[in-house]
């Protein structure tokens, strides 16, 4: 008998877990409080209000809330947007748990002022593509880790990890329950996330053209509804961009130096068939450099991962190399390039024209690195056009813009310390 | 056998207390209650509250009236507010309220009643990772003439905030509900080869 109720209880207890997650998948389908048509007008929620007030209603205050939030704000109709991939997404309640999968994403959310929504993040957001690590997984910049307060006055690194590069924990995803999860665009898997997290997914992420990156901004501000933060951000980028086009663009094309671009380094040789890439990896479109006044020699390459035979490299006789710098304190690649045979008799190397930069990608394509990109390779080409941008100032502007925090980037140049030269 | 049912029991506590969840709160709104310096018994009077915000703002609202007084017999006699609902047995009447600086209702008190009314507002815009909120965001009603003015809020009912018990953890309440729902069935589990066991004795 004790063993029958036992059974019993045990089965009312999962019958209410069951119904629990059978009512968080409808909260994705359905405006709060509404009575089935689909828009939510003002008497209908403020009946809710009353009756929960009184508490005599069926409806938690998060329901309340969120439908008094659709009815001020999206004059009570569900709210769709159209991500990356041109699908249509449809959000019933507003962004209050944010999942993401990648740091581009992260470091947007967090720029929009967001930072304390996000329940849960993926291995490189809590490590060191938002705010940096050394070699030996070591915070820097400390101050910074702890100005970036999670929702619960926690850090970055303490954040729930529910994906690594390629592998999503569904399960924990759904658990948390978050309102949105903001993936990237590479693996296309918004819809699977979608059915199997059981809530809204946006495919959206940076790139090496800065109309992806405002694209992604007002998405995102579309989103979290932090349109006027995203307006400001995509400004900001604007002027930056403004201010080095402003100069270049009165350059004459023959000028201009012909650049090859290492953006994965050369730490590892010509080619490394671990990853795929090294020296010869390269990009057909980096605008930060072709705006500060560079001719990027790849640009008719095509393909998405673009390798180049060494000997195509000589064939280009590039004035100026830029060899991206992987790690924040770790070795140059530029030592690999003056040293090799193959390369010494091109202008680059012959002029002493070889010179780090900063990495452009962090499991993804970061907008300040872009940004950092962009100024520190005017100044490198066009030293005297440039000479009045004080790079120091411009790095700690632009963290501050996409992060809140005060003197990041005279810090970070202490271990990159190619960029002190330009100073 | 008692030691069981209190795991069970325990367990289920926990999963209830769980569901609740608890969050906290910021606020910049304000709503102040204004009632009469002096009531005359069975003479309706007016109550007002008083609402300071910024526009957009949407709040819900519920006043308990003293013990003694009742609300006039019609709903148009109560308050001219646009949506408000009353419910007389338990002397409680809630308004919701958008954009709109004042509300009014009118009571009629009785010979022997105290101006001890009470209050308490909720902030409907605001947004929280939390999903399963108790009371922890209701806000008491400042009331400058009572002797309660100036006290914080512990909700219509305080158990919730009172328990003491805090979580900031979004997904924490349901974490509590897994682990408790984990020992339910463990031990539902055990029980059954427990069972089995004596059966075979």
């Amino acid at each position: 008998m004790i063993r029958n109720r036992t059974l019993l209880i045990g089965m009312i207890v999962l019958a209410c877990s069951f119904l629990s997650i059978i009512n968080a998948a409808a909260m994705y389908s359905t405006l709060p409080c509404d009575d089935g048509d689909g828009v939510l007008i003002q008497s209908e929620v403020s009946d809710a209000i009353c009756d929960y007030m009184l508490e005599d209603s069926t409806y938690s205050l998060d329901d309340v809330g969120d439908a008094a939030y659709v009815l001020t704000f999206w004059n009570g109709k569900p709210k769709t947007i159209t991500d990356g991939h041109d699908r249509e997404v449809v959000f019933y309640r507003p962004v209050e748990r944010i999942i993401t999968t990648n740091p581009d994403n992260s470091r947007i959310v967090i720029s929009l002022g967001d930072l304390n929504k996000i329940i849960a993040t993926d291995e490189c957001t809590r490590g060191g593509c938002v705010l940096p690590r050394d070699s030996n997984d070591e915070k820097l910049v400390v101050d910074a880790w702890e100005a970036l307060q999670t929702y619960d006055d926690g850090q970055l690194d303490e954040l729930p990890e529910t994906n690594t590069r390629r592998e999503i924990d569904y399960e924990t995803m759904a658990i948390l329950q978050p309102d949105v999860v903001l993936d990237t665009l590479w693996y296309n898997r918004g819809d699977l996330i979608e059915e199997k997290v059981g809530c809204p997914c946006v495919d959206i992420g940076s790139g090496f053209t800065f109309e992806e990156n405002y694209n992604q901004i007002e998405l995102l501000g579309d989103v979290l509804d932090e349109e006027e933060r995203a307006n400001e951000l995509v400004s900001f980028i604007e002027s930056k961009v403004e201010m080095i086009e402003s100069v270049t663009s009165q350059i004459d094309e023959s000028e201009k130096p012909t650049v090859y671009f290492a953006p994965r380094g050369a730490k590892k040789g010509f080619y490394d068939a671990v990853e795929g890439r090294d020296f010869t990896r390269t990009e057909a479109v980096y605008e930060p450099l072709t705006i500060a006044g560079g001719i990027n020699l790849a640009e008719e390459c095509t393909g998405e991962e673009i390798n180049v035979a060494p000997e195509q490299i000589v064939v280009w006789k590039p004035d100026v190399i830029f060899v991206a710098k992987s790690t924040w304190d770790g070795e140059s690649g530029v030592d690999f390039v003056m040293e090799t045979p193959e390369l010494s008799e091109i202008p680059a190397v012959k002029n002493d024209q070889i010179y780090d930069c900063f990495y452009p990608y962090c499991r993804g394509r970061p907008i300040d690195r872009t940004l950092f990109n962009m100024i520190y390779m005017a100044k490198r080409l066009h030293p005297e056009e440039f000479s009045d941008i004080d790079l120091e100032a411009e790095g700690n502007e632009i963290y501050k813009e996409l992060l809140g925090v005060d003197g990041v980037f005279t810090e970070l140049a202490e271990y990159q310390t190619f960029a002190k030269e330009v100073y | 056998m008692y030691i069981k049912q209190f795991v069970v029991g325990i367990s289920l506590l926990v999963f209830l207390v769980a569901s609740i969840g608890f969050a906290s709160c910021s606020e910049l709104i304000d709503v102040e209650r204004h009632v009469p310096s002096d009531f005359s018994e069975s003479e309706m009077a007016e109550i007002t509250l008083e609402i300071t915000g910024e526009s957009p703002f949407m709040l819900g609202i519920v006043e308990t009236i003293p013990q003694g007084f009742t609300f006039p017999e019609t709903d148009s006699e109560i308050s001219d507010a646009e949506y408000f609902k009353v419910d007389r047995d338990n002397g409680k009447i809630s308004f919701s309220v958008t954009d709109v600086t004042e509300v009014t209702y009118n009571v009629i008190p009785s010979d022997d009643s105290e101006n001890s009314f009470e209050g308490y507002w909720v902030d409907m815009l605001y947004q929280t990772q939390e999903l399963n909120e108790g009371k922890e965001r209701w806000v008491a009603v400042i009331d400058p003439n009572s002797a309660s003015n100036g006290q914080s809020s512990t909700g219509g009912s305080s158990e919730d905030s009172d328990s003491g018990v805090e979580s900031s953890v979004p997904g924490f309440s349901l974490f509590l509900s897994a682990a408790s729902l984990f020992a339910c069935v463990l031990f539902t589990r055990k029980s059954s080869s427990g069972g089995m066991k004596n059966d075979q004795e």
